[in-house]
């Protein structure tokens, strides 16, 4: 009973416009707005990509990418790209003052944005450790970020962060 | 809100005009940081990326704005001839922000008019003082928000009880000055009559009867400050406890559900308890053993400054080392507190499903779950523990120190006569009477800050803004049964419309059937009836009079819900039936269960409607759980009725038996039911058909399959399912 339909990296060929619009060229149909869901987005982002299109109006899979390692380089990079800002979750490089008021926690985090101070409520939920050694976090204002490796932290980062694991 | 772009002179430049309204955005289609603008001028919006512009479309050509939550990010973008396209992508924070410039530009769509921005609830705001984010559902900046606050509050709530707590300061101020009197009587007698000079037996005795009395008002002093102090503290404790329970009962569900019942029960049960403690020992008590550390240090400075201050040089450094030490155990059991909760809450869980568990066989999955919980929970507590253990000795040791200061230049100072021995004597009474209070109060730190984040949590659910709460002044309607939904959007968040402008009048006595696919919105619509949730814009009316201007009590005691799973308490038949209408009769009792098709079940049971039937009615079948359900929607008698699914899996026969019930309960109601079975809705009256969040069809089944739209899919499509179900 296999329902996986997996797409072959060969006859698929995407292309992102500027305001990132992803779209696909696939057994001689064009698709515009073209989404592509992580399946496992903490265990496996560059594998399991569900593709989605639209058809009459409704949202149809397409099928599934196994891995983009099938993919040429450059239409790796698009797709990467479109994936980058659909899943932004900056990646925290540094944790300065944390400060915790009422079960609400105020971190100092240092991430590609540069210097922020967020608020993350409910700390036993928005901060959650998904793999062995990353860290998923959201902040009040739906803000996700990331750890990725708490072994590449500093040591004083990771002890600050290790309290509410 | 702020719909000016931080580069509006650059853009003013760009476009030769300033915009409108024009908001920053902040990433790229490829996910890189970038700095963009979104503009909108009187004809046209504009998108401009870096120095360029990129896109820009007329607004008479546009059909609606549309704003994304992505995963990590949101999108903002249009719909021309149809067609989505997507305009700019920016971070999460700012998802608010194009959902109101969204709704703005609807509004011009509509009117040709350009509103201004207003302030917007849902928004997350920023506090003026120190610039932190203040989170949605509170007005509390939790930043800069003093901790010592809530335990004042505690304290101003213990003045309450005055007389019990003014007589147990009394009693313990009485017994610390007689404890103060205590060495000065040893000196006295010491001094004054062990020596060979004196021989006043009888002033001896007199002295010696006082010597004996002291422990005896101190042992009557005690019975009465416990006394008291009982008496205040679980005063107290149980009206925190009532505050917070009844301010969760009285909160809407979106404020209920953002927290996890293990965490709500926690509050109400163990933070409530830190705080009691904190009433009946530590605060009290630390303005008594301050100020007896007080009298002690003048007393001893009187009878001998020289030696006193010996006594008092390691006290500085003890203090010093309290408070470095202080600013570690504070984190070691924050960490305990929230292992302790994860412990709790992952027991919860499983206990809660229990049923699941078994099912699966997955017992020793769970016990292993629960065990590393239970260990992580052990180890913090064991780690902050040490830490306590290790570091409170070394406090200790260097507090004491001034009593070998004390012995050693005391006992030089006797032996040159400089010091009578009766004085020694009574400063080492009162050196052991000042390190007690002092080690005392090197713990006091460690316990006020537990109870101040005990305090914190629980006035942090008391002074919740209300987010669906009564007008000043609410009216108590008798509901006749016309409901009007006047044009209602609604989305749990702003940028998420679930319902968009439904409009329907309903009148009393109708049954409406409410059908669309999973996820549309049906339930959501039942919820704003019953003013769970308040819609984002339009307004509900129920015989002419906007729901929110009733009293949430009168209108929800004049509803009544049967839901798919029914929620029976711990307890009988009756108290389960009775929980509708406390004061029913017996009669109306078993009139509302035969009218339920329950009746006959009920007696079969070997105590009858005093059978017991177990936490969550886990005796009773799911078709018996919902015959007593509709026993206490008809002893309520409600003028409005709403079926949630409410014959769904469910047997045939069952069925039958509950279609019948319903079919008597229905009578003369207006009701509206939600049924995935289509069939089951045949009798309604009319049928509302969901799409998309948008009323797609309104009217009678017949009508409806005249249309041939979406009503008529959706049945031959069910149809289709039965028959090959059945094949």
């Amino acid at each position: 009973m296999n329902q996986l339909n997996y797409l072959s990296s060969r006859e698929l060929t995407f292309s992102l416009s500027e305001n990132g619009i992803l779209s696909l060229e696939t057994g001689g149909k064009h698709y515009d707005n073209v989404q592509l869901i992580r399946i496992f987005p903490f265990q496996h982002p560059e594998e399991y990509l569900s593709v989605s299109v639209r058809e009459n109006g409704e949202p149809k899979e397409l099928g599934m990418i196994r891995t983009l390692e099938d993919f040429t380089p450059e239409q790796r990079e698009l797709v990467s790209g479109y994936l980058r800002y659909k899943y932004f979750i900056p990646a925290i490089e540094k944790i300065g003052k944390i400060e915790e008021k009422l079960g609400y926690l105020y971190m100092d985090v240092t991430t590609v944005l540069g210097k922020k101070t967020i608020c993350i409520s409910d700390i036993t939920t928005n901060i959650r450790q998904v793999q062995n050694n990353s860290v998923a976090i959201i902040d009040v204002q739906g803000n996700r970020y990331a750890i990725e490796n708490l072994d590449a932290l500093d040591k004083d980062t990771r002890q600050k962060i290790e309290l509410y694991l | 809100m702020r719909f000016t772009s931080f580069r509006l002179e650059e853009v003013k430049k760009l476009l030769g005009q300033s915009p409108v309204y024009s908001l920053d955005f902040n990433l790229d289609g490829r996910g890189r940081p970038t700095d963009g603008v979104c503009a909108v001028t009187e004809k046209e919006l504009v998108i401009i990326n870096g120095q360029k512009v990129n896109f820009r479309c007329s607004l008479d050509e546009i059909g609606e704005y549309t704003t994304t939550q992505l995963v990590g990010s949101g999108a903002f973008g249009i719909i021309r001839n149809g067609e989505p396209i997507q305009l700019c992508i920016f971070t999460q924070d700012l998802l608010n922000s194009f959902a109101e410039l969204g709704k703005l530009l609807d509004y011009h769509r509509e009117t040709g008019i350009f509103p201004e921005p207003g302030e917007d609830d849902n928004n997350i705001r920023i506090c003026p003082k120190c610039g932190s984010i203040i989170p949605e559902g509170t007005n509390i900046c939790f930043h800069c928000e003093k901790k010592g606050k809530y335990l004042w509050r505690v304290v101003r709530l213990s003045l309450k009880y005055r007389w019990p707590l003014l007589a147990s300061l009394f009693a313990t101020i009485a017994i610390q000055l007689l404890w103060i009197l205590y060495p000065y009587l040893q000196g006295v007698i010491i001094d004054d009559y062990i020596t060979p000079k004196n021989q006043d037996f009888s002033q001896l005795l007199v002295t010696l009867g006082i010597f004996l009395l002291i422990p005896l008002v101190i042992m009557f002093m005690e019975i009465l400050n416990d006394r008291c102090t009982a008496k205040v503290s679980m005063a107290v404790g149980h009206d925190l406890r009532e505050q917070l329970f009844r301010k969760i009962q009285e909160q809407s569900m979106k404020a209920i559900t953002k927290r996890p019942t293990g965490e709500q029960i926690k509050r109400i049960s163990n933070d409530t308890e830190k705080v009691q403690q904190f009433v009946a020992m530590y605060g009290k008590e630390a303005i008594v053993r301050i100020l007896a550390t007080l009298v002690i240090l003048a007393v001893m400075l009187a009878t001998n400054w020289k030696l006193a201050l010996l006594v008092l040089i390691p006290v500085p450094l003890a203090i010093l080392a309290t408070q470095i030490i202080f600013k570690y155990i504070h984190r070691k059991y924050r960490l305990v507190w929230s292992r302790f909760s994860q412990s709790e809450s992952t027991l919860h869980d499983i206990l809660s499903g229990i049923q699941v568990v078994k099912a699966y066989g997955s017992e020793k999955r769970e016990i292993a779950h629960y065990a590393d919980y239970s260990k992580r929970f052990a180890q913090s507590m064991y780690r902050a523990d040490i830490f306590w253990f290790l570091a409170f000795p070394i406090i200790g040791f260097v507090a004491t120190l001034g009593e070998y200061f004390y012995l050693y230049f005391g006992g030089q100072q006797v032996l040159i006569g400089a010091l009578t021995l009766g004085s020694l004597v009574r400063f080492a009474g009162y050196v052991g009477m000042i390190y007690g209070p002092l080690r005392w109060i090197i713990q006091l730190p460690r316990y006020i800050a537990e109870s101040a984040v005990s305090a914190g949590k629980i006035y942090e659910i008391i002074d919740e803004k209300e987010d669906v709460s009564d007008r000043s002044n609410p009216v108590d309607l008798k509901i006749k049964g016309q409901v009007e939904f006047q044009r209602v959007n609604f989305g749990y968040k702003v940028y998420k419309p679930v319902l968009k402008d439904i409009s329907f009048t309903v009148e009393p006595g109708e049954m409406i059937g409410i059908v669309g696919p999973s996820g549309v919105g049906k339930s959501t619509l039942i919820n704003l009836i019953m003013r769970l949730y308040d819609v984002s814009s339009g307004c509900i009316t129920i015989d002419g009079v906007d729901i929110r201007d009733i009293s949430q009590n009168s209108l929800r005691s004049q509803i009544g819900v049967v839901l798919q799973e029914t929620y029976l308490f711990e307890g009988t038949v009756l108290e389960n039936i009775l929980y509708a209408k406390p004061d029913a009769s017996m009669e109306e009792v078993i009139q509302a269960a035969k009218i339920a098709n329950a009746h006959n079940f009920i007696c079969k049971m070997p105590n009858a409607y005093n059978e017991y039937i177990g936490n969550k009615g886990y005796k009773l079948s799911g078709g018996e759980k919902q015959r007593i359900a509709i026993a206490r929607a008809i002893l309520r008698d409600p003028r409005i009725l709403i079926l949630d699914e409410a014959t769904a899996s469910l047997d045939t026969e069952t069925e039958k038996l509950i279609q019948e019930a319903l079919a008597r309960l229905t009578q003369n109601r207006t009701t509206f039911a939600i049924a995935h079975r289509l069939s089951t809705l045949r009798n309604a009256d009319r049928l509302i058909v969901l799409d998309k969040g948008r009323i797609a069809e309104m009217g009678t089944h017949e009508e409806l399959l005249r249309n041939r739209s979406v009503y008529y899919n959706l049945v031959m499509a069910q149809r289709q399912t039965t028959k090959l179900s059945k094949e």
